[in-house]
């Protein structure tokens, strides 16, 4: 089974915007989506990666025909039993009362994620969080660990900006509100500190 | 309601605020570039950078 996106004959941002709509419905299906120029074929293309999902192109005279599978370890898992883990950090020092034993808490929360199988796909720093990716933090190595590991390390932009971090980043990559809230929907777990 | 922010990309905006799109088509028109073609999946404030845009007035 798998859902065709027809998007001959449409101009960018078009052919993306239907195909990720039918890639939010997460039915699990294959994805085809038919286009006629090349740089809808590239952007869709790019869309799929982003989104996670595998791709092939296949050509058709003028067409191109976009054939998706989300990545193979989530087809056919349900949702409710995916054991990916997304963590939101809200503050760079790990619960409240006293800032030094949070930092110290902190620490040691990350090394322990370093060292554990848990499968953690997204690590989400927002509002003083940031502090923890930027220089001068004293988990950097442990975040970097994970980032090896597969691991995304995201750091919201607004609050990098706020606490003027912005070129102060020395893990993972900038995000936005948009991507954080779709990705801890998508996830399979949340945690949040 | 709706604030765009300047780090999300257009994919995002439009996705948000579908009437935005023909906010990007009037500068592409004017800038003679396709924004939703070439960089669809970059951040605004990039764009505007990159274009030299106010982004505010973008806003």
């Amino acid at each position: 089974m798998s859902r065709t996106v027809d998007a001959r004959g449409l101009t960018c941002p078009q052919p993306v915007i239907l195909t990720k709509r039918v890639m939010d419905e997460k039915s699990g299906e294959e994805i085809v989506t038919l286009v006629d120029n090349p740089t809808s074929l590239e952007n869709v293309c790019k869309l799929a990666k982003s989104q996670g999902y595998s791709f092939t192109v296949e050509e058709s005279g003028a067409e191109h025909h976009i054939h998706m599978v989300k990545d193979a370890t989530q087809v056919n898992l349900p949702e409710a039993t995916s054991s990916d883990i997304t963590i939101l950090v809200k503050s760079q020092f790990l619960g409240g009362g006293n800032d030094e034993l949070g930092a110290v808490l902190m620490k040691g929360f990350l090394y322990t994620l370093t060292e554990s199988a848990f499968n953690l796909s997204h690590l989400i720093f927002i509002n003083g969080g940031v502090h923890l990716s930027t220089e001068g933090s004293p988990v950097l190595e442990h975040l970097q660990n994970l980032e090896q590991k597969g691991v995304q390390v995201l750091s919201c932009g607004t609050c990098l900006d706020f606490y003027s971090l912005k070129d102060k980043l020395q893990v993972g990559q900038v995000t936005n509100m948009y991507t954080i809230v779709e990705t801890l929907c998508n996830a399979g777990k949340t945690l949040m500190f | 309601m709706f604030q765009v922010q300047p780090n999300m990309t257009l994919l995002q905006i439009i996705e948000l605020n579908p009437q935005s799109e023909e906010v990007f088509r009037q500068y592409e028109t004017e800038l003679g570039s396709c924004f939703l073609c070439n960089h669809l999946f970059d951040p605004l404030e990039n764009i505007a950078q990159m274009y030299q845009l106010d982004i505010k007035q973008i806003f």
